[in-house]
């Protein structure tokens, strides 16, 4: 998989720019806030699940305009591809890709995937469990336009079901339209549950295997799945647990007017040497751990879709040590994976692998290709 | 909205008020209107109001109409054996001109939406609940949308009628008929193959 070219118009500080990519390594240089992550931005963008920082449509568009637009062209297994997207101040963005208009963005993820590693990610360890929930999200959904539409109906069934609890407690709906919603909500519920332990138990040995190595093999990662509500054993019961769940909280949820169980409130519990690691990691295990879940993501989407996801790492390049740089650098070269990269400093390079990368130089919203 | 003249600006803000119209389209819209000759202007104006005060709900299906009942209702052609309970009278539309459904319709307005406010009560459901002690009738078709709104809606209205003993189907969803499956999008496809059948 390969982006060869990519058009940015109106986009955050892109006036107008178009640039070719190099097929194996790229880096954006510059100093901070010249737009190398709104580069990383809009090249995450094309897979389909949105902004990695959580940005709207209206924060992507350059000051004063009335339009963005981000237009690629790339390879997937060798066959190319055309991704249009437009936004113009319309509840939704216009998505084409080989000039058809796509119904749902995440359907991208038919052309692009991507897995992007920042330094915000060190909160996939100590943050909130929302953090974990949506690299999960994000991860399952690139290999699975299923499982979005499963997320999608089973978020705005959610939010009609605590519309609903709140309208119960101010005395405007029955108890018999929680029942209703009740059912609505929880063969979804059991779904995307099922298709998360799925996932984990894929994604968990690579996880490991790879933070035992960046450990030295002393030391051993574990991913376990935490769910809101009791559940039995056998997969057929959970609907039954669930339902259990959601009428033995009835009360307290009318209270509180929100949905308190749920695939929207599990966590993905992380644990070094049995160890809790939201409690006692250190900086440098956080990192490690961040570190081996995005890679552990690169190899699950292999798994998948047998070929590689374009990998953006913003920013973390000063984070890892020389050692471990050069050889995350040197596997993803090997196994022909595009990569971009954004750094303040070349140095943080290895010389020996300077002939392989494509570098540009970021400045003001501008960028061009470089050599020094 | 100071710059323009006073009834300028009065017509932007009502366009502005449709679905789908943002300031700049109100505004795009408003100069159209302008420059049309005020023949034009005044056969829209009154398209508006006719459509308004001509029109009304159809007692028995709820319909728009402008004779009550509607000519559904009235046509004793029609099979009375079938109820096809839609969200939308644009959707009795849709189904008319498949030419091949010729029992009875009612229209819901709506579905159910507790983020809008809309519970039962708001929907035409006591309405729909009058009409099923009918003699003729045998199966209610619903065919709300297949949103979770719709969905949510469908599962109502069977949990009310089926206990009366009559039949209640659900439309299918899935793939377009004649499309080429490479076309379709992922997620219909994937419904079809959930809705599969042996054969």
């Amino acid at each position: 998989m390969e982006i060869k070219s990519i058009e940015l118009v109106h986009f955050r500080n892109y006036e107008q720019v178009k640039v070719p990519f190099h097929r194996g390594i790229n880096i954006f240089v510059g100093s901070n806030g010249q737009g190398k992550t709104n580069l990383l931005e809009a090249i995450a963008l094309l897979s389909g699940n949105g902004s990695h920082r959580d940005a709207k449509d209206t924060d992507m568009l350059s000051w004063q305009k009335d339009f963005y637009r981000i237009k690629a062209e790339g390879l997937t297994f060798n066959h190319p591809f055309q991704i249009d997207l437009l936004y113009s101040g319309e509840k939704r963005k216009k998505v084409q890709l080989n000039g058809r208009t796509l119904k749902r963005i995440y359907d991208l993820s038919e052309a692009v995937n991507t897995v992007i590693f920042s330094p915000e990610d060190l909160a996939l360890v100590k943050g909130s469990p929302s953090e974990r929930r949506r690299f999960l999200d994000r991860e399952i959904g690139q290999t699975s336009p299923a499982y979005c539409d499963v997320l999608q109906r089973y978020q705005k069934a959610i939010t009609q079901r605590n519309a609903l609890l709140r309208r119960i407690r101010q005395k405007e709906a029955t108890m018999a339209e929680l029942d209703l919603w009740d059912e609505q909500v929880a063969p979804l519920a059991v779904e995307l549950l099922q298709r998360r332990l799925d996932s984990i138990a894929k994604i968990a040995p690579y996880a490991r295997q790879i933070y035992n190595s960046l450990s030295e093999g002393k030391e051993e990662l574990d991913l376990t799945y935490r769910s809101s509500f009791p559940l039995q054993y056998d997969r057929n019961y959970w609907l039954d647990d669930y339902k259990k769940a959601l009428r033995d909280r009835r009360s307290e949820e009318i209270i509180r007017q929100v949905t308190l169980v749920g695939p929207h409130r599990d966590d993905l519990q992380l644990y070094i040497n049995k160890r809790e690691a939201k409690l006692y990691a250190s900086q440098g295990q956080q990192r490690s751990i961040a570190l081996s879940l995005k890679l552990a993501e690169i190899a699950f989407i292999y798994y998948f879709r047998k070929e590689y996801p374009i990998v953006l790492l913003d920013d973390v390049m000063s984070e890892l040590d020389p050692q471990r740089r050069e050889q995350l650098l040197k596997d993803l070269h090997r196994r022909q994976v595009q990569v971009f990269i954004t750094t303040t400093h070349l140095r943080a390079f290895p010389a020996t692998m300077m002939k392989e990368m494509a570098l540009f130089r970021v400045q003001e919203g501008r960028l061009w290709p470089t050599s020094e | 909205m100071l710059y323009y003249a006073e009834p300028v600006s009065k017509l932007i803000e009502e366009l502005s008020k449709l679905p789908g119209v943002g300031p700049k389209t109100a505004q795009r819209l408003a100069f159209f209107l302008l420059r049309q000759s005020r023949s034009d202007a005044v056969a829209l104006a009154r398209a508006i109001v006719d459509a308004h005060d001509k029109t009304k709900y159809c007692s028995s299906c709820m319909n728009l109409t402008e004779r009550d009942p509607c000519r559904f209702c009235c046509d004793e052609q029609r099979d009375q054996s079938l109820i096809c309970v839609v969200e939308d009278p644009r959707d009795v539309v849709a189904i008319e001109k498949t030419r091949d459904y010729h029992g009875l319709y009612h229209v819901l307005h709506g579905s159910l939406s507790p983020m809008e406010g809309i519970g039962p009560e708001q929907l035409k459901i006591k309405e729909l609940m009058s009409r099923l002690s009918s003699p003729h009738l045998r199966e209610v078709i619903v065919a709300s949308n297949p949103t979770v709104e719709g969905e949510a809606t469908a599962a109502y209205l069977a949990r009310l009628i089926k206990p009366m003993g009559l039949k209640v189907t659900r439309i299918a969803h899935g793939l377009p008929v004649g499309g080429d499956l490479e076309y379709a999008d992922q997620v219909t496809l994937l419904r079809a193959l959930e809705g599969r059948r042996e054969l």
